[in-house]
């Protein structure tokens, strides 16, 4: 059986945010109109009952990560009976997080996420001016002041600095990786991981003036400059995933190096879909099946549907596959590989951004090799 | 489909000898060393995608 790694549950279909980058609402990808707003009580307890089979029946545990739209315009009090829900039926060692926009992080959540041990990651782009430019509200007002309140609210709780899995972060091309490196450590993140802009081979990513520029990668390298001169670095998951395969370590990212990664997405109405990042690739994150959560998920887990998905996944090219730096590099989200003409048989449309940080990693990593 | 290439190594003897003038190199190599895998609830399974 596949070993499934994350479970992405979508608690709410709307935000209370209006990014310019999402690939949710922004990258032409309608469906969420279609959806309940919140997931139902009777849709989470069948989940969860699915769950508890799914997770007993493999070696690793689940990692269930809520998520949406933003998850938390369910309401404290709901909040609360989907945490209930999941942990009576998923108790730890299977982990459980909350994915949020941080607005309506209220004390009375917290507790919510103390209570049962929902580890939190909160998205913010950086120093206000940054964020303030792609993250305003649904009335165009600015979002970051009260983010970075919840995250100070967060590690203020006497379990703060457990609870705060970390921060997450769209790289923006125009801002300094310095200051935003130094950002991430003042407001007190111990770890801090970077997304690059959604896009494919036929909707370049914004910044991106060709498949073979290297903006991104360019950014990525300064932030690494920043991060290695550190005394006391905090957590970049990003670069530290990469540097581990270069070390002859592990990595657990999905779209970097080559180990498997699989994941369940549930809509608010129950629907199990593909890897929701798909959205923006021409709406391709549906199976032919209609899936729920009222079905047997180690059926659909182990169908050849599923089965086919989940290798649609790797890297298909054959530029990856005789790529010396498939390993690290992984060959980038499937969504990132996308074009309408090849599907997902492309390399990552950030390949020439891959190759030179992972360039600038092995010189790095020269230089400091003592003979 | 063919095999995945390795790409040149960084082997692990070699990084017996880097320099540890960086903290964030230095806690990696300790984790290779380790194979450190990643907990569940550790931070970074969290990550891959923005609530958007
Ligand atoms: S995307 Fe580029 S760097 Fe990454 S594996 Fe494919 S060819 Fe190599």
């Amino acid at each position: 059986m596949i070993p499934i790694d994350t479970v992405l549950v979508k608690l709410a279909s709307r935000c209370n945010l209006d990014c310019d980058y999402c690939y949710v609402y922004r990258m032409g990808d309608q469906a969420w109109r279609a959806q309940p707003k919140l997931m139902s009580s009777e849709t989470l307890d069948a989940l969860a009952r699915g769950l508890a089979r799914l997770g007993g029946a493999q070696s690793d545990p689940l990692s269930v990560v809520f998520h949406g739209g933003e998850p938390l315009l369910v309401g404290a009090q709901r909040f609360e009976a989907a945490c209930s829900a999941i942990r009576s039926q998923l108790p730890p060692p299977h982990g459980l997080h909350v994915q949020t926009n941080g607005l309506l992080l209220s004390h009375e959540v917290i507790d919510v996420c103390a209570k049962y041990d929902v580890g939190i990651s909160i998205s913010i782009d950086g120093p206000a001016d940054v964020h303030d430019r792609h993250r305003p509200d649904l009335r165009g007002r600015r979002s970051h002041d009260k983010v970075v309140a919840s995250i100070a609210r967060v590690l203020e709780h006497p379990q703060g600095n457990a609870l705060l899995s970390g921060l997450l972060s769209v790289v923006d091309l125009e801002a300094n990786p310095a200051e935003v490196y130094a950002f991430f450590k003042a407001v007190g993140a111990r770890s801090v991981d970077f997304l690059y802009r959604d896009g494919n081979h036929d909707l370049l990513p914004v910044g991106k003036t060709s498949l073979l520029s290297t903006e991104y990668g360019d950014w990525m390298t300064a932030l690494l400059d920043e991060y290695l001169a550190d005394p006391s670095p905090i957590r970049i998951r990003l670069l530290d995933d990469m540097l581990r395969l270069l070390l002859g370590g592990r990595s657990v990212k999905e779209g970097v190096g080559d180990e498997d990664y699989g994941i369940l997405v549930v809509e608010t109405d129950g629907t199990i879909t593909k890897n929701d990042t798909l959205k923006s690739a021409g709406g391709g994150d549906r199976f032919k099946e209609i899936w729920t959560v009222h079905d047997d998920l180690l059926e659909i887990v182990a169908s050849e549907a599923f089965k086919k998905y989940h290798r649609s996944q790797k890297p298909s090219s054959p530029v990856c596959l005789s790529c010396p730096d498939l390993r690290v590099c992984g060959g980038g989200m499937p969504t990132h590989r996308w074009s309408a003409r090849n599907g997902l048989d492309n390399p990552s449309v950030f390949c020439a951004d891959q190759r030179r940080l992972i360039d600038h990693m092995r010189q790095t990593l020269s230089m400091r090799a003592v003979a | 489909m063919k095999a995945s290439p390795i790409p040149e190594p960084i082997q692990h003897a070699e990084t017996t000898f880097l320099s540890l003038d960086s903290a964030a190199l230095a806690r990696l190599m300790e984790e290779v060393r380790n194979d450190a895998v990643s907990s569940p609830t550790a931070y970074n399974r969290t990550h891959n995608r923005h609530n958007r």
